[in-house]
């Protein structure tokens, strides 16, 4: 046998390689000219140096999510899809561009690298991945016709027509390589395994040379205009997400274990020491985002998970974080083309959207870019709070925080009169017990609401019981700032937050054990940024710790099913100690749970405001713990607690009971 | 370029006012104070006008250990100047004496054209202060005003009669107190707060505006101020529908709420 080696334009006229190349220019002039655009959009030259700093790679992110594709791998069928597109284009693009470089560069020098063993392997190679190519793009137009339509993906002219494109060179790069083979007729076309088969139908259907040659000629000039125009056209459309979403899943962000932390844009003691200082937060236009996240929103493929996953949309909100995205994409790349739009006087983000969002974090747990919504939204409520235009209902609670401390409104007798209650149950304050290993704090929902109010009483029995030495810090507990964070008012939150950081700060050997995700999370998490780093455990960590020793038994017979707090599992990846509580009872999963939970619909301070929905979270979280035939809902939060017992009364609900975790077990 | 005055007052915030349950009086030590809300829509108002228009506006404030952060609280919603009289002598001051100070206030910070006042405060609710104002210095008066339009060197305003709503149209300089429905007042971030903190605000002695003595004397004097109490009797009258109906009854006679 003779060597194998590949014969470039073997088919086509003498001197095709030139006009090919010169046909190449414009579609090349046109990319470049896309190219600048782009980056005119991300913020000129800054953009490059942030896209190619080497210090911002991460190489196990990169590993993970874009060279074994981890995260998209979740979802199977869409894993597979894009596993085969991706790679097949890499493998069929660098395929051709050895040709050329062979063709161009190499013949110049009489070398041939395509030639024996190794081009077998790379005729074998270029099939297979052809071949997953072309699946995975029929499945990818599948599911935007017909039958197998999904609901998330959008019918878009420029979606259709990317893929199609796509579709036509896999299909047509196959009819040219089986014309090939058959013409040629080559002793190693085996290795081309899936063009050999074409080439043995071409041979059955019998079809005469010339019109072959003129098939095969203007196919390949077809195939090659398309490649081309689909090559040009990647800046200009979403194909740009192979390059921005794969530096996106792969630079280096605050990440674990937390997913989400928003950031600190000053603080109020800094900036007591230097009055002069101007502060710039929030965002108005897509100008003020820095390049990251401008990044970010241009790759964006408009999957459309994060709709399907959030909480605001299924309950018929205006908001969808696809769509803030979106818009803001649209924004940015109409940013080139004309003046900088303010997105708060256009309407392009209204307040109801921004302020539907609960913060919970569904919408980048499930994202495969790595988008991050909250980013956004979070800036864009900065921004409100900034110009002083937060909705009544919003200021109102920013105004409770500022004259009582407490998002209710509520005077601090009510506190007083709590802890006083739960004095009478043993509990001490620190003043009183100082040597207190444990600080319990018990947050706005425990000091002024009574249904929360009972299970601060029941946590303090079964800590006494199980001798836990803790101790109450009493009245100078005030509001996390939480709520005013979650609402755009970072001074706000900070002044609470330094009130707090100033009296925990005198204990720092002490744990803190709260039942309040929000407290927690922002007590683990954001604290840190304002100088304090405090040790903390949800109660639930303590209550798993109680089970596992033998220490507390649950009722019996309760038949129950569990609720994660999203500020828990989803934010603090804390979903096992819960289980492990509950491990004694046995437990109906809801289908979501754990990191995948949907929320109550009280987070990002929407417990104190009314947002228009058609159903709230809650019912529909409700109708799902119901399918699981649990009679016992358990929860882990005051606020999804409150929400969902909400729920149950609106809904006439007597077989289903809301319990708190705490409340499962026996202290009697 | 209009010169707006806004009145505005240090009240005692009631919503967080504590009664001792015993003698039933104000628990003065838990006292915390605000600019009422009718004042905050004024301010607002004064802003609005000024970012449509132009302008300049002045918050004047008369009182008692007055705190210049509650001012500037006011004066980020977008006030430029602010003018304050605190003075023990105004302390138990009657809406008399107020309307008698901030008229002195006013023509000492400069002619205004408008001067817009809350139509109540937040503690005294008297309604009395703009009118007064109007006529210690002379000028026409619109109350209870739901809309404003200023012109040129007319203002049109919206005021809400029992039963319908009136339109007035009139010549400046004019005093105008407004009430809830007119606006929402934006709430000042901390960070508008601290900018604000820039600004400045001028305390003036209270000889510096020269009133005579009688006219700083109170007319009406405060006896005392007691709260309501409400309490349930927390009665339950069981027994089947006809007996409870009739236990209702014969309870409502006895205390005497129906005959």
């Amino acid at each position: 046998m003779q060597l194998p080696i590949r014969e470039n334009f073997g088919l086509m006229p003498h001197g095709t390689d030139i006009t090919m190349y010169l046909v190449l220019i414009p579609f090349v002039l046109v990319f470049i000219y896309g190219v600048y655009l782009r980056l005119i959009s991300y913020d000129g030259f800054k953009s490059i140096k942030f896209l190619l700093n080497p210090a911002l790679l991460d190489t196990s992110l990169l590993i993970r999510n874009v060279i074994l594709q981890i995260k998209i791998m979740r979802y199977k069928i869409s894993g597979f899809m894009h596993i085969g597109i991706m790679y097949g284009t890499i493998i069929l693009f660098f395929g051709t561009l050895l040709i050329f470089i062979e063709n161009d560069f190499f013949r110049f020098f009489n070398i041939k690298i395509l030639s024996g063993g190794f081009y077998l392997l790379y005729e074998f190679l270029l099939d297979l991945f052809g071949l997953l190519f072309i699946i995975g793009l029929i499945i990818a137009i599948r599911r935007r016709v017909g039958s197998l339509k999904l609901k998330r993906l959008r019918e878009k002219k420029e979606y259709f027509a990317t893929l199609l494109g796509l579709l036509f060179i896999g299909v047509s790069g196959f009819i040219i390589e089986g014309i090939r083979i058959y013409i040629t007729n080559v002793a190693w076309a085996k290795y081309s395994f899936f063009g050999w088969t074409i080439s043995e139908l071409i041979k059955m259907l019998r079809i005469d040379r010339t019109v072959l040659l003129f098939t095969y000629q203007s196919l390949w000039w077809i195939h090659a205009l398309t490649a081309f125009s689909l090559l040009a056209a990647v800046p200009y459309t979403n194909l740009i997400h192979s390059f921005l979403a794969a530096f996106n899943t792969s630079y280096k962000r605050i990440r674990e274990p937390v997913i989400y932390v928003p950031s600190t844009p000053f603080r109020i003691l800094e900036l007591d020491a230097k009055p002069e200082l101007e502060i710039k937060t929030g965002f108005k236009n897509v100008a003020e985002l820095d390049t990251n996240h401008r990044i970010a929103i241009d790759s964006c493929m408009d999957c459309g998970r994060c709709e399907e996953s959030c909480p605001a949309t299924s309950s018929g909100t205006l908001l969808s974080p696809r769509n803030v995205i979106q818009k803001l994409r649209a924004e940015l790349r109409y940013m080139p083309h004309g003046n900088i739009r303010d997105i708060f006087a256009t309407g392009i983000l209204s307040l109801e959207e921004i302020y539907a969002c609960t913060t919970c974090g569904a919408c980048l747990e499930t994202c495969p870019a790595d988008i991050n919504p909250l980013d956004y939204l979070f800036e864009a409520r900065r921004a409100v709070a900034n110009m002083g235009k937060l909705n009544k209902q919003v200021a109102r609670i920013i105004a409770n925080l500022i004259r009582t401390k407490n998002p209710f409104g509520l005077p601090r007798s009510l506190k007083e009169s709590s802890i006083n209650e739960l004095k009478k149950l043993g509990a001490k304050t620190i003043d009183e017990f100082p040597e207190a290993e444990y600080i319990y704090w018990l947050g706005c929902m425990a000091l002024y609401d009574e249904r929360v109010k009972n299970v601060a009483k029941k946590i303090v029995k079964i800590l006494i019981k199980n001798d836990v030495s803790f101790a109450l810090l009493g009245p100078e507990e005030v509001c996390t700032g939480d709520p005013a964070r979650r609402i755009g008012e970072e001074g706000r939150y900070q002044e609470l937050a330094y009130q707090n950081i100033r009296l925990l700060s005198k204990y720092p050997d002490k744990t803190i054990i709260t039942h309040c995700p929000h407290c927690f999370n922002i007590f683990k998490n954001e604290y840190r940024d304002l100088g304090i780093k405090l040790k903390i455990i949800h109660h639930t960590q303590l209550l798993s710790r109680l089970v596992s020793n033998g220490k507390i038994k649950p009722i019996e017979g309760l038949k129950i099913t569990f609720h994660d707090a999203c500020y828990l599992s989803r934010i603090n990846k804390i979903v096992e100690e819960p289980r492990k509580a509950l491990s004694c009872i046995g437990l109906n999963e809801m289908n979501r749970h754990g990191k995948e939970t949907f929320c109550c619909g009280a987070g990002g301070g929407n417990y104190w405001y009314e947002v228009k929905r058609n159903k709230k979270e809650s019912v529909l979280r409700i109708e799902e713990a119901i399918s699981t035939g649990a009679d016992v809902l358990v929860v882990e939060c005051p606020f999804c607690l409150v929400m969902l017992e909400d729920a149950v009364k609106t809904l006439g609900i007597n077989k289903l009971k809301i319990l708190e975790l705490s409340e499962v077990f026996k202290t009697e | 370029m209009l010169n707006i005055h806004v009145c505005v007052k240090q009240s005692i915030d009631i919503n967080s006012l504590e009664y001792d349950p015993d003698t039933l009086r104000p628990r003065l030590e838990t006292l915390q104070f605000r600019i009422g809300d009718a004042d905050l829509c004024a301010v607002e108002e004064a802003v609005r006008i000024k970012e449509n228009n132009g302008g300049k506006v002045t918050l004047l404030c008369a009182g008692h250990n007055i705190n210049p952060d509650i001012i500037r609280e006011a004066m980020a919603i977008g006030a430029d100047d602010a003018y304050v009289v605190s003075d023990p002598l105004v302390r138990d001051a009657d809406q008399w004496v107020y309307a008698n100070v901030l008229a002195a206030l006013s023509v000492l910070a400069g002619q205004p054209d408008i001067i817009l006042c809350g139509e109540s405060s937040l503690d005294d609710s008297a309604y009395q202060v703009g009118p007064r104002i109007a006529e210690e210095l002379d000028l026409p008066s619109i109350t209870h005003v739901t809309r404003l339009e200023v012109k040129e060197r007319k203002i049109i305003a919206e005021r809400a009669i029992e039963d319908g709503v009136e339109i007035l149209e009139v010549e400046l300089p004019v005093v105008v107190s407004v009430g809830l429905e007119i606006n929402t007042p934006r709430l000042p971030s901390l960070l508008m707060i601290r900018a604000a903190s820039r600004k400045n605000v001028n305390f003036i002695p209270l000889d510096a505006i020269k009133l005579p003595k009688e006219k700083l004397s109170s007319l009406v004097k405060y006896c005392d101020i007691k709260a309501i109490k409400v309490g349930r009797k927390n009665v339950v009258l069981s027994g089947s529908l006809e007996e409870i109906a009739s236990m209702l009854l014969s309870v409502l006679k006895s205390d005497g709420v129906i005959q």
